[in-house]
C-alpha cells in the first residue's frame, strides 16, 4: 500500500527527497531478517518481513522529529533502525515508515578523563572501540559481533556479549539518551537534561531509564533514540593492534601483557566454582566460554577439504573440553600480570583443572591470534551464521551463576534430540555461548544453534525448539530466554512468572503513545488483554 | 519469472542465505582502525539506502526472483551505481566463506539488466562505441597508437613482450603508455606493441553485462595476440590485467603469460635489467586498483553442487576454492617503492584486499560521474591522512578518475603513475600525469 501522497511530501520537504524511497528493491532491503522465520506466533514464512511503505534517511534528532510529528499527524506506524542487525529492525506491519538512521554515524564526544562516549545510532562498536583504544579505553561489545549498533544495543537491547566479565553489558553500559518520544517531543534522559553535559543516566535532569527500556528494551516500540551516552572501560592494550594472518581468519598479534589460556575442567561445576573464586580474587580481563569445540572446528574449517574438516573437529573436540573457559588476563604491570598468573593456576588447580596457555600449546598456538581475535573481540561471532545463513539461540537470560549453570545440562538434553535428528548442525552435544558477567555477579548461558530455514524439516526443527526450550525455561525458572524477544507473543507466556511486566509494558506504551504509532511489533501489544491475575 | 532466468535462479539458495549482518559495508572487522575509513563501499557510503550496499542488491535480487517487484528506473541506479569492485564480496566471504558469491550474483544481475534493455542511457551508447571505435571513449581507431610517436616502437615479430596500453593510456593518459615504452626500452627489453590494431580489452562491455560484444571483444584481442606471436603480455592497465589474467582464462582460454607492469618491473630488478640509482625523496602511498588487487585473483569457475554434511551444515562438493582476493598484486608494487632511493611508503588504512575503491569502474564513471568522483575524493581524503605527498599506483583509470576529482577542487595531493617513479629512479626522462581531451 503506498503512502498517501501528502505524508510522502512532507517526508520529502523533512528529510530531502534524496532521503526518501518508496521504490520496492530499496524497500526490500530493509524487510528481509534472520530469525524472521522464528516468529511463530506471527505466522511468519520465512525470511521475509513486511515491506515498509517508505523508508526515510533522517540526519539529525530535528529531522527525526519532524517524521515522527508527520507519522502522528496522518496516523503513520513508524520503526527506527540502525545497523537493522536483526529482525527486530524491521517494521511489523504494512502503513509504516522506517527511519534508517544511517547518516546519524558520529562519535561526538569521548570523554577520556570521565570515561565515556557519546555517539549517534549508526557509530559501530568496532568504530568505537577502536577510537577508544587510541585514548587507552575500550567498550563492551554485545555478542553479535563488532558490527553491531552501539546506541542500539545500549538503547534497545540487552547487550551482552564475552567481554561482560569486566564490562558487564550494555543494558547497563548506557548512561544518556536523547529521545526522541512516540508523540515527537525531543527529550534528553539523565545529566543532559539539565544541561550538565553526558555523564549520567539519571541526573541531574529526568530520569526515565525504567521507563524506556526496563530490563531489556523496546525493541523499536517507544519512539526513536537520536543520540546517547555510553560507558568505556580502561583498555591495557597498545593504541592499535597488529593484524597478522591472512583472510579469512586474520588475527591479532598477542600485545606482550596479554595472556590467553583455556582453563579445561572436569565438569560444569568445578568451572562454576572456578569462576566464584577467579571473581573473588578480582583477577581476569575476560572470562568466558565461546562454543564447542566442534563447532569452532566448523567455523574454522572453511578452508579446508573435507577431511581435513574432519581431522580438525576431531582434534579440537579433545583439544578444547566442552567444560572450558577461555581466560584473557591482562594488566599494564608485569608484577601484576605475574601474580594473575599464579592467581589463575592456583585457582585452576585447586578446583580440578587444568591451565592451558594458548601461546604455548603445540597445536594452539598455531592458532593464537585467530583464536585472541576470535575469543578475546569476538571479531567472528557472525560465523554462527555461516553454516546455512541463520542462526538461533535458547535460553539465555541473566541469572545468579548457580542458577544459570542449571541451564546447560536442561539445554543440553532439550538440543539433544534435534541434533541428532539431523535437523540442526552437529556441533557437539551441547554449544553453549556463556560465563561470569560483573565479576561474577550474574551469569549468563545461551544455547546456539543453527539451523537451515530453507529446508522445511529444519524449520520446523527450529520452531518446535523455540516451543520446548521455553517450555523448559518456564518450568524450571531459567528466566526469560532470548527467543521470546522475538515477539511479544511469546514474551507474554513469560509474563506472569516476573510480575506480570507486560501489563506494565502496555500501561506505558498506552501513555507515551496513545496513538501507538511507534511499532509496537517486537515490543507489547498495547490493545492486549491484561493477564489473568 | 525464474524459468527464464537460470543464470539468475542458480543463485537462489544463496540469495536467500543473506542475513543481512551489513558487513558487506565494512572492511573485515579486524581491519577496522578507526572511525574513519572503516566502511569499504563508496555506492553505501553515498547513498546510504541498504539497497546500495552488496547484501542490499541480493536482498533485491531475490524479490526480483520471487516476483514482488519488477525492474523499476531506481533499481537501474542500485545495479548500476556499482563498481563491481568486489569489496563486498571479500567482507561477506570472511563469514559465508565458499556459500555466497555476492560479486556473481551483482554481475549475473547486470546481465540480466543488460537482456532486459535496462541500463543507465550511457551504457547503451557506450557498448556501441566500444564495438565501433575500439575504445568506450569514442576515440577514432587511427589514433590509438598516436601516443607511440618518436618513440621509435615498432611492432616487431615474436617479440620477448607484446605490450598492451590499454584504452586510457592510448586516449586520455598517453604519458603512462610513453613512460612504459621508455622503461622497457632502459631495459633492453625486445617489445612490440599492436598500435592501431590494439583494442579495447571489454572490461567495461564486462562489467556492464553486455556479454555478447564482450566476448566479440576478447575474440579479436586473441586474434591479435596471436599475430603478435609474443609469449608475455604485459600492461600497467590494471583493468587488461584484471581481463586477461582472471577473466579471459575462464571465457576463452589464453595460453600467454599475463603480466601486470609492476610484476614485470620487479622481474627486471631481479634480473639486473634495471637498476635505480637516482634518489627520488618523496612522501608517497600506494593505492592498490581493485582489479589488480582482489580482482587480479583468478577466480575458476567452480563446477559442483551443494551438501550438507555435519547435520545441516552447507558445504560445496568438491568444496570451493574460495577467491578471498588475497592472491591479487599487492607485493610488486610495494617491492619495487621499497626499493627506490628516498622514496618512504605511508600505507593507508584500507589497503591490499580490503582496499577502497575509487568507484570509477564497473560502468560508473561513465554513467554515474558523480559517485565516481565521490569515490575518488574519499580515497583521495584517506590518502591526505597518511601525510604522504603523492598517491602512487597504477591504474590509469583509476588515475583518470583522482585527476578529475582534483580537477574540480580538493588538491593538495599528487597523483602518480609508478612508472614515473620506476623512470626517475633509473635516472631516465619520465613525464607527469595528464589528461589529453
Amino acid at each position: 500500500m503506498a503512502l498517501d501522497r501528502r505524508v510522502y511530501g512532507e517526508l520529502e520537504a523533512a528529510v530531502g527527497p534524496e532521503n526518501v524511497s518508496e521504490d520496492p528493491c530499496v524497500l526490500a532491503g530493509y524487510s528481509r531478517h534472520w530469525a524472521a522465520a522464528l516468529r511463530t506466533a506471527e505466522k511468519s514464512p520465512g525470511k521475509w518481513t513486511p515491506f515498509p511503505d517508505a523508508v526515510v534517511l533522517p540526519g539529525s534528532a530535528e529531522e527525526v522529529q519532524k517524521v515522527v510529528r508527520i507519522c502522528n499527524r496522518y496516523g503513520v506506524r513508524f520503526k527506527a533502525h540502525s545497523t537493522g542487525w536483526g529482525p527486530w529492525g524491521a517494521v511489523s506491519q504494512r502503513n509504516s515508515v522506517l527511519l534508517d538512521l544511517r547518516r546519524m554515524n558520529r562519535i561526538l564526544e569521548l570523554d577520556e578523563r570521565n570515561r565515556y562516549a557519546v555517539i549517534e545510532p549508526y557509530v559501530s562498536a568496532m568504530q568505537l572501540r577502536a577510537e577508544a583504544m587510541k585514548r587507552g579505553l575500550t567498550c563492551h561489545v554485545a555478542g553479535c559481533g563488532p558490527n553491531h549498533s552501539v546506541l542500539a544495543s545500549c538503547t534497545s537491547q540487552e547487550g551482552m556479549g564475552a567481554d561482560g566479565y569486566t564490562m558487564s553489558h550494555n543494558n547497563r553500559n548506557l548512561l544518556a539518551v536523547e529521545w526522541v518520544t512516540p508523540t515527537g517531543e525531543i527529550v534528553r534522559v539523565g545529566s543532559p537534561g539539565s544541561g550538565a553535559g553526558w555523564f549520567c543516566g539519571d541526573g541531574p535532569g529526568p530520569s526515565l531509564r525504567g521507563i524506556f527500556k526496563g530490563e531489556w528494551g523496546a525493541l523499536g516500540g517507544l519512539g526513536v533514540f537520536t543520540k546517547c551516552s555510553v560507558k568505556l572501560y580502561p583498555w591495557p592494550g597498545p593504541p592499535e593492534l597488529k593484524v597478522v594472518g591472512e583472510a579469512p581468519n586474520y588475527g591479532y598479534e598477542l600485545p606482550g601483557n596479554f595472556r590467553l589460556y583455556l582453563a579445561v575442567f572436569p565438569d560444569w561445576e568445578s568451572l562454576n566454582e572456578a569462576a566464584y573464586r577467579i571473581a573473588d580474587a578480582k583477577i581476569g580481563y575476560m572470562v568466558w566460554r565461546t562454543a564447542s569445540p566442534q563447532f569452532l572446528a566448523l567455523v574454522m574449517g572453511s578452508q579446508l577439504n573435507e577431511e581435513e574438516l574432519s581431522q580438525l573437529y576431531e582434534t579440537l573436540e579433545e583439544l578444547l573440553p566442552a567444560h572450558r573457559l577461555e581466560i584473557t588476563l591482562a594488566s599494564p604491570s608485569a608484577r601484576e600480570l605475574e601474580y594473575e598468573e599464579k592467581v589463575l593456576r592456583a585457582i585452576v588447580e585447586e578446583t580440578g583443572g587444568e591451565l592451558r596457555n594458548v601461546a604455548e600449546d603445540p597445536v594452539l598456538s598455531g592458532m593464537k591470534e585467530y583464536l585472541f581475535a576470535a575469543f578475546s573481540f569476538q571479531n567472528y561471532n557472525a560465523r554462527v551464521f555461516s553454516f546455512t545463513g541463520d542462526f538461533l539461540t535458547s535460553f539465555g537470560a541473566e541469572l545468579c551463576p548457580d542458577r544459570a549453570l542449571k541451564t546447560v545440562p536442561l539445554g543440553k538434553e532439550v538440543r539433544r534430540k534435534y541434533v541428532e535428528r539431523g535437523l540442526f548442525v552437529r556441533d557437539g552435544a551441547e554449544n553453549f555461548w556463556g560465563g561470569p558477567e560483573e565479576q561474577n555477579r550474574f551469569c549468563h548461558w545461551e544455547g546456539l544453534l543453527s539451523y537451515d530455514p530453507a529446508e522445511r524439516r529444519s524449520l520446523e526443527g527450529a520452531r518446535e525448539y523455540v516451543e520446548e526450550s521455553d517450555r523448559v525455561a518456564l518450568e524450571h525458572k531459567l528466566g526469560m530466554t532470548i527467543p521470546s524477544h522475538l515477539s511479544p507473543l511469546l514474551a507474554e507466556r513469560f509474563s506472569p512468572h516476573h510480575q506480570h511486566f507486560q501489563e506494565w509494558l502496555r500501561r506505558i506504551k498506552r501513555k507515551f503513545d496513545p496513538g501507538n504509532l511507534s511499532d509496537h511489533g517486537y515490543y507489547v501489544n498495547p490493545g492486549a488483554t491484561p493477564p489473568p491475575p | 519469472m525464474s524459468a527464464e532466468e537460470p543464470d539468475l535462479e542458480r543463485y537462489r539458495t544463496q540469495m536467500e542465505r543473506c542475513y543481512r549482518c551489513s558487513l558487506c559495508k565494512w572492511v573485515p572487522i579486524t581491519q577496522v582502525k578507526g572511525w574513519r575509513f572503516a566502511q569499504n563501499c563508496p555506492a553505501i557510503l553515498k547513498y546510504h539506502f541498504h539497497a546500495y550496499s552488496g547484501g542490499g542488491k541480493v536482498i533485491a535480487a531475490l524479490g526480483l526472483l520471487e516476483g514482488k517487484y519488477g525492474i523499476t528506473e531506481e533499481f537501474v541506479r542500485v545495479v548500476y551505481r556499482c563498481s563491481l569492485c568486489g569489496a563486498c564480496d571479500l567482507a561477506c566471504k570472511i563469514v559465508l566463506g565458499e556459500r555466497m558469491e555476492p560479486l556473481e550474483i551483482l554481475h549475473e544481475l547486470r546481465k540480466k539488466f543488460f537482456r532486459d534493455g535496462k541500463i543507465p542511457e550511457r551504457h547503451g551508447k557506450l557498448v556501441e562505441d566500444t564495438l565501433k571505435y575500439g575504445n568506450p571513449y569514442a576515440e577514432p581507431r587511427e589514433r590509438r597508437g598516436e601516443w607511440a610517436r618518436g618513440l621509435g616502437v615498432e611492432g616487431r615479430e615474436k617479440p620477448e613482450v607484446l605490450y598492451f596500453a590499454g584504452c586510457t593510456p592510448s586516449y586520455r593518459l598517453p604519458s603512462v603508455a610513453r613512460n612504459t615504452v621508455r622503461l622497457l626500452k632502459g631495459a633492453g627489453v625486445s617489445f612490440g606493441i599492436l598500435g592501431e590494431e590494439e583494442t579495447c580489452c571489454g572490461s567495461p562491455l564486462y562489467k556492464i553485462g553486455a556479454e555478447e560484444a564482450f566476448r566479440e571483444q576478447v575474440k579479436k584481442n586473441l586474434e591479435g595476440f596471436d599475430r603478435l606471436g609474443a609469449e608475455t603480455l604485459v600492461t600497467q592497465c590494471a583493468g587488461c590485467y584484471h581481463m586477461f589474467k582472471a577473466v579471459y582464462p575462464e571465457v576463452e582460454g589464453m595460453d600467454l603469460e599475463v603480466l601486470h607492469l609492476s610484476e614485470y618491473v620487479e622481474r627486471l630488478l631481479e634480473e639486473g635489467r634495471i637498476r635505480f640509482t637516482k634518489e627520488m625523496p618523496l612522501k608517497v602511498t600506494w593505492h592498490d586498483p581493485c582489479h589488480l588487487g582482489r580482482l587480479g585473483e583468478r577466480r575458476h569457475r567452480w563446477e559442483g553442487r551443494e551438501v550438507k554434511r555435519y547435520g545441516q551444515m552447507i558445504l560445496t562438493e568438491p568444496r570451493k576454492k574460495v577467491a578471498y582476493g588475497k592472491e591479487g598484486v599487492y607485493e610488486p608494487p610495494r617491492r619495487i617503492l621499497g626499493a627506490i632511493p628516498g622514496v618512504s611508503l605511508l600505507e593507508m588504512q584500507r589497503i591490499r584486499e580490503f582496499s577502497f575503491c575509487c568507484a570509477a569502474g564497473g560502468g560508473v564513471r561513465a554513467a554515474y560521474p558523480e559517485l565516481a568522483r565521490f569515490g575518488a575524493r574519499e580515497r583521495l581524503e584517506e590518502a591526505r591522512a597518511t601525510g604522504a605527498e603523492a598517491l602512487v599506483t597504477c591504474c590509469p583509470f583509476c588515475e583518470l578518475n583522482f585527476l578529475e576529482a582534483l580537477e574540480e577542487g580538493g588538491g593538495g595531493m599528487r597523483v602518480m603513475d609508478l612508472t614515473e617513479l620506476v623512470l626517475g629512479a633509473m635516472g631516465e626522462e619520465s613525464q607527469g600525469l595528464e589528461i589529453r581531451r
